[in-house]
């Protein structure tokens, strides 16, 4: 059994790394403290490369695996949770077109997206549909040439400076689930407005709202009514990347709390020289071991058995986000009043650890797909993989 | 000044602790071993006074309310979280159907003994095809002029095989969910009531529970408590009694595990220091103190606005729930003290382990009570 990653995978991480130190950590405190759009940082991220391991190399890029996302994702969270936001979007928003685009669609738009050139969104979620996506209200209706879209979407990235997006409608709103269908929206030939809101932590995020919104019938993404599993189609190389980010963001809130540990005095001793805090660190960094686990054993799964990942993804991103959690927390508690402090990264964590429970599938959502894999399963022995 | 006990209370805490500890802890080792429940007990317990605690004076009972009687079970349940499971059925959930459902001529007939611990009783609700869905139980009592024909079976009963008579749930409709139950009165030695098989179990040895067959048992319609069909509405009225009973059960369960572990950390030697300055191990402690003052708080108040004729059904699910819960966090934790001690019979600690494990179970799942909260709440 071998626990290790490829020459390659280790390469890539080196590589982040040192991206990441040279050019994200002087900014990542501005950055993850600022709501608007970053606009420093996307270039430097463009200009980084690293856009190209969301495109496939008949396009330009790098190739799509699930292990490099979340190496790359884990880098980018330790220091920066915008950061890794201004990566994955780009991922999460053209992956449908790299599953489902035509031939035309991708060589369209997948090279500007490897090259950074342009910015993609990935428009599902509508004030009354997250979890319950079938449930969107969104329309898109066929007229002459083009679909007309009206709709209002939120909790999107950088709205007033992406101006690609994937976007789901229903062609069928009497057919639930089965009458959403998936568009290439393009700012520059289609018009919509945008808002800006404000979540728990800094991030710059929004709502697009259609109204009579003309997309060209050429942007239909597949076929009408095919948008369920389009967006559905995402989850199996970016789930574990949920995950991995947290894994970042955790590991993170260990280092802290090791060194605030071991710097703090307090009775004459050390912070870490009383035996809880010991114990302390001793759960954080079993759970965080754990999670990074799950997260790497769901991505090599997508990687290389993509027809079997559902409980692992689903586990991966359920576990690494809740345990995030718990650690941040932990590591909060740790640095004491100082972690309450808005300059301390630890309070940064503490907000921005909230999320993912939430974002791509809840944690609840996770457990329902895992319960339902588990009611159709005979035995849950374990074949020959982990 | 305490918000739950009055001084009297506080006497009666002392008394009754004192009492389990002369008539109830000697008993308890040799109980739990052969898992046989002590019948010169019944005799002791019924001179006490303490089978009477809830009922009036009429009957020889005290005539006290739920806060004298939850510290009576907690109390007990230090001592011996066996023994008093018998107990508190002859102190309670068996014998209170008689008195809140029966006629005069019923109480005197079963009441007034069983307080007096002259007749032992038991409750039979449950079956094996019906615990927490106990609308759905199979055992059914026919109308046949001026007798029911009872047919079924009941698990888990305790007393069930010492018992002098036995209150039975019978369908006396069986097209109806729970509306269809009435409530029987069973005695020993009817034809065609058999206690088969005491059942072996992870907690509480000490007394002995049963399975029950009924078949083509005949009872007088003068044995029916109420009428038909309101039975187990009628038993739905002092469930909310019983789960303080039970989280009054956990709370002196707990309290004995601590004690013990307590004392065990302030005695036992480790890495050249006594455990009990590890600080791991106090603020295991803590957490456990902590965790069984909230228990206790929820039970004493859900008890006291009983006493007060407030409506207490969230409270009484809450403290069940809660305590129930506690219960295993702190035996647990106890256990964990005690090292591989924690495992040897030669100490009551591995017997708190198994016994906090009951609480979740009986007298309303932790599921259960958490419907029952939530439908409190407004939700469906």
């Amino acid at each position: 059994m071998d626990f290790k990653f490829t020459p390659q995978q280790v390469e890539l991480r080196k590589k982040a790394r040192d991206f990441i130190k040279k050019e994200i950590a002087p900014i990542a405190d501005e950055l993850d403290a600022d709501y608007d759009f970053p606009a420093e940082a996307v270039e430097l991220i463009k200009k980084s490369g690293f856009y190209r391991y969301v495109v496939p190399e008949e396009y330009g890029g790098q190739g799509v695996s699930s292990i490099d996302l979340c190496i790359l994702r884990e880098e980018f969270a330790k220091i920066s949770t915008n950061a890794d936001e201004i990566f994955i979007m780009q991922g999460l928003g053209g992956y449908p077109i790299v599953r489902f685009g035509s031939e035309a669609q991708k060589a369209k738009y997948l090279p500007s997206l490897s090259d950074g050139s342009r910015l993609v969104n990935f428009c599902l979620t509508e004030p009354g549909a997250g979890s319950d996506v079938a449930g969107l209200q969104s329309t898109a209706r066929l007229d002459g040439d083009d679909y007309v879209i009206n709709g209002r979407k939120c909790f999107m990235s950088k709205p007033d400076h992406t101006d690609l997006s994937v976007v789901f409608a229903k062609t069928d709103p009497a057919a639930g689930a089965k009458g959403i269908s998936a568009f290439v929206v393009d700012r520059t030939e289609s018009n919509y407005e945008v808002k800006t809101d404000r979540l728990i932590f800094e991030c710059n995020i929004g709502e697009i709202i259609f109204k009579d919104t003309r997309v060209p019938k050429g942007n239909l993404l597949g076929e009408e009514g095919r948008g369920m599993r389009i967006a559905l189609g995402n989850l199996g190389i970016f789930r574990p990347t949920v995950g991995a980010a947290t894994l970042g963001m955790a590991h993170r809130a260990l280092s802290l709390a090791l060194d605030r540990a071991r710097q703090r005095e307090m009775f004459g001793e050390k912070l870490i020289d009383f035996q809880v805090t010991q114990f302390k660190l001793a759960q954080m960094k079993v759970e965080l071991d754990a999670a990074t686990l799950l997260v790497y054993r769901a991505a090599w799964l997508a990687d290389n058995v993509p027809e079997r990942t559902s409980i692992e993804s689903s586990a991966a991103k359920y576990f690494a986000t809740e345990m995030a959690q718990r650690v941040v927390d932990q590591a909060l508690q740790i640095h004491g009043g100082i972690g309450l402090h808005k300059k301390s990264r630890i309070e940064h964590l503490y907000r921005a650890a909230r999320a993912p429970r939430i974002y791509e599938g809840t944690s609840e959502i996770q457990l329902l797909v895992i319960g339902r894999e588990l009611m159709k399963l005979e035995s849950i022995e374990r074949d020959d993989r982990l | 000044m305490d918000p739950f006990f009055t001084q009297e209370d506080k006497i009666f805490r002392e008394e009754v602790r004192q009492f389990a500890l002369r008539e109830v802890a000697p008993l308890s080792e040799a109980a739990e071993e052969a898992e046989t429940f002590p019948g010169e007990l019944w005799k002791t317990l019924g001179q006490s006074g303490y089978l009477g605690i809830r009922f009036p004076k009429e009957y020889g009972g005290m005539g006290k309310g739920l806060v004298p009687y939850c510290i009576f079970i907690e109390e007990m349940n230090k001592v011996s979280a066996g023994l008093t499971a018998g107990i508190g059925l002859q102190a309670g959930m068996a014998t209170l159907p008689v008195y809140l459902f029966g006629d005069e001529e019923q109480r005197q007939r079963w009441l007034v003994p069983a307080l007096r611990g002259e007749k032992i009783s038991a409750f039979g609700l449950t079956e094996p095809g019906a615990g927490s869905d106990a609308g759905n139980i199979r055992c059914s009592a026919k109308r046949q002029g001026d007798v029911y024909v009872i047919d079924g079976v009941k698990l888990f009963i305790t007393n069930g095989g010492l018992a002098d008579f036995v209150i039975v749930a019978a369908k006396t409709n069986p097209e109806k969910g729970v509306k269809g139950i009435t409530l029987f009165v069973v005695e020993k030695g009817t034809p065609g009531f058999t206690p088969v098989r005491k059942l072996r179990k992870l907690a509480t040895r000490a007394s002995e529970t049963a399975e029950l067959f009924f078949e083509d048992c005949r009872v007088p319609i003068q044995n029916r408590l109420g009428e038909e069909g309101v039975g187990f509405v009628n038993l739905m009225k002092s469930l909310n009694e019983g789960r303080l009973s039970c989280a009054a059960s956990a709370l002196g369960i707990s309290s004995a595990a601590f004690d013990e572990a307590m004392k065990y950390a302030k005695r036992r030697n480790a890495f050249g220091q006594v455990i009990g300055t590890f600080q791991a191990i106090q603020f295991s402690f803590a957490d456990m103190s902590m965790d069984m003052e909230a228990g206790r708080l929820l039970t004493y108040n859900g008890a006291w606005k009983a006493d007060q004729g407030m409506e207490y059904t969230l409270e009484a699910s809450w403290a069940k729930l809660y305590t129930s819960e506690m219960v295993q966090r702190v035996t647990s934790k106890a256990l964990q003290v005690f090292g591989g001690y924690g495992f040897l019979r030669d100490y009551p600690m591995e017997r708190y382990y198994r016994e906090a494990r009951l609480w979740e179970i009986v007298e309303g799942t932790s599921e259960i009570q958490r419907l029952v909260i939530s439908r409190r709440l407004g939700l469906r």
